[in-house]
């Protein structure tokens, strides 16, 4: 990939940008790992996020950007490697540690990283967290599922149309 | 307290949007999609959209179904070999009618008929079902249509009374270790269904044609 002409080269400090999030926090991060959001990436590309300017997020804010980036720094060195060639199996038994250990937090936290990642188009993180949840409800039943990612109890109404299935086609749950 | 932090979890599991929620979904096997269709409005129109339904059933293609009468425990079973290899699951529910038998398949939706001519179509994974209206069929084929993504049925309809017709099928005298194994071809490996589960007449088949024949297994045997 052609360097952009103001230069990351090899020997020099990385190429770093601002990334603003949406309560106006400021974080400075080298651009390869901002990279890897396919959002980001095309200003990143255009030069934008330098100096001053800043790219400011209006969707994210700082809790979860934090923790987007955290993700996004320890990927970036394999990714930039296109993973398989240089990744040794240790490398990458590490990087299974750390997506284990990023995704054992709390729900909240978990549907904002959801969100994040949806907008932010980090595709390893996409899909990390999508998996992290579709584990939670895996064989889980209907009312177990709505516990176990914390909705209220269902309102009489919701109650009864359940009911009115289960009726009809509870056997296909025993 | 306890309260208040169920509601704010419960307000930020429904801003997912429906994009990434389908993110989720399309992790998980057909089951589980069932269920979750009853958890909330929301989820229940994303899961009944055709376009992930058949985005869906593209990455879940092998996909096998087989179908039973169990008489000693008066049920019928519906089995689903899907989604990989190592996940099945079955549906059993109380028998209908004495003789229930398969049609035809296509796409995990199983065509079922009865000696009264009655015929069903069953979803044995989310355990949908839809009798369709009688008068009473000789045969049915079914057959999905993936430019208009509709199921379509084809079915002989009979002049004659139903007590002039008799049905051919012979039940298969049991013996249990007949069913004791289920060999799936292409897939190299048996499964061990349960040994309390007599069946008297089977048939499987799968949307991708890979069939596996009963009626030869025991032949052999």
């Amino acid at each position: 990939m052609a360097a952009p002409e103001s230069g990351d080269g090899n020997n020099g400090a990385a190429r770093m940008v601002t990334l603003i999030s949406s309560d106006n926090t400021r974080f400075e991060v080298e651009a390869a790992a901002a990279s890897l959001s396919q959002t980001l990436q095309l200003t990143i590309l255009d030069g934008g996020g330098g100096g001053g300017d800043g790219i400011p997020l209006p969707n994210v804010d700082s809790a979860t950007l934090s923790k987007v980036l955290e993700y996004c720094i320890k990927h970036a060195p394999a990714a930039a490697n296109g993973g398989a060639p240089n990744a040794t199996a240790v490398d990458r038994a590490e990087l299974e540690r750390f997506d284990n250990e990023f995704v054992n937090i709390d729900q909240s936290v978990l549907y904002s990283l959801i969100m994040a990642a949806h907008n932010l188009e980090i595709e390893g993180l996409q899909s990390l967290v999508a998996k992290k949840v579709a584990d939670m409800i895996k064989g889980k039943s209907p009312m177990e599922i709505r516990r176990t990612l914390g909705f209220p109890d269902p309102t009489p109404e919701e109650q009864a149309e359940m009911n009115a299935h289960m009726l009809e086609y509870g056997w296909a749950y025993e | 307290m306890e309260q208040k932090k169920a509601r704010a979890a419960d307000e930020s599991v429904r801003l997912i949007c429906d994009d990434a929620l389908t993110e989720v979904f399309r992790r998980l096997p057909a089951r589980t999609l069932a269920a979750c269709r009853l958890v909330c409005k929301s989820w229940m129109s994303v899961l009944s959209d055709p376009h992930f339904i058949h985005e869906h059933l593209c990455l879940v293609q092998k996909k096998l179904l087989f179908f039973a009468n169990d008489r000693v425990h008066d049920r019928s079973l519906a089995m689903v070999f899907a989604d990989d290899k190592e996940s099945m699951y079955h549906v059993s529910r109380p028998m209908a009618s004495r003789s229930i038998f398969v049609h035809n398949s296509c796409n995990g939706i199983l065509c079922l008929g009865d000696s009264t001519g009655a015929v069903e179509l069953l979803n044995p994974t989310t355990s949908e079902s839809l009798v369709l209206p009688t008068p009473m069929y000789t045969a049915g084929s079914s057959q999905f249509s993936s430019r208009s993504e509709e199921l379509k049925m084809a079915c002989t309809e009979l002049d004659i009374p139903f007590s002039t017709h008799t049905f051919t099928e012979s039940i298969v005298p049991l013996r249990k270790d007949y069913f004791m194994k289920l060999r799936i071809q292409d897939m190299d490996f048996w499964h061990e269904l349960e040994d309390s589960t007599p069946v008297t007449r089977v048939l499987s088949v799968n949307k991708t044609g890979k069939d596996v024949d009963f009626q030869q297994e025991l032949e052999v045997n």
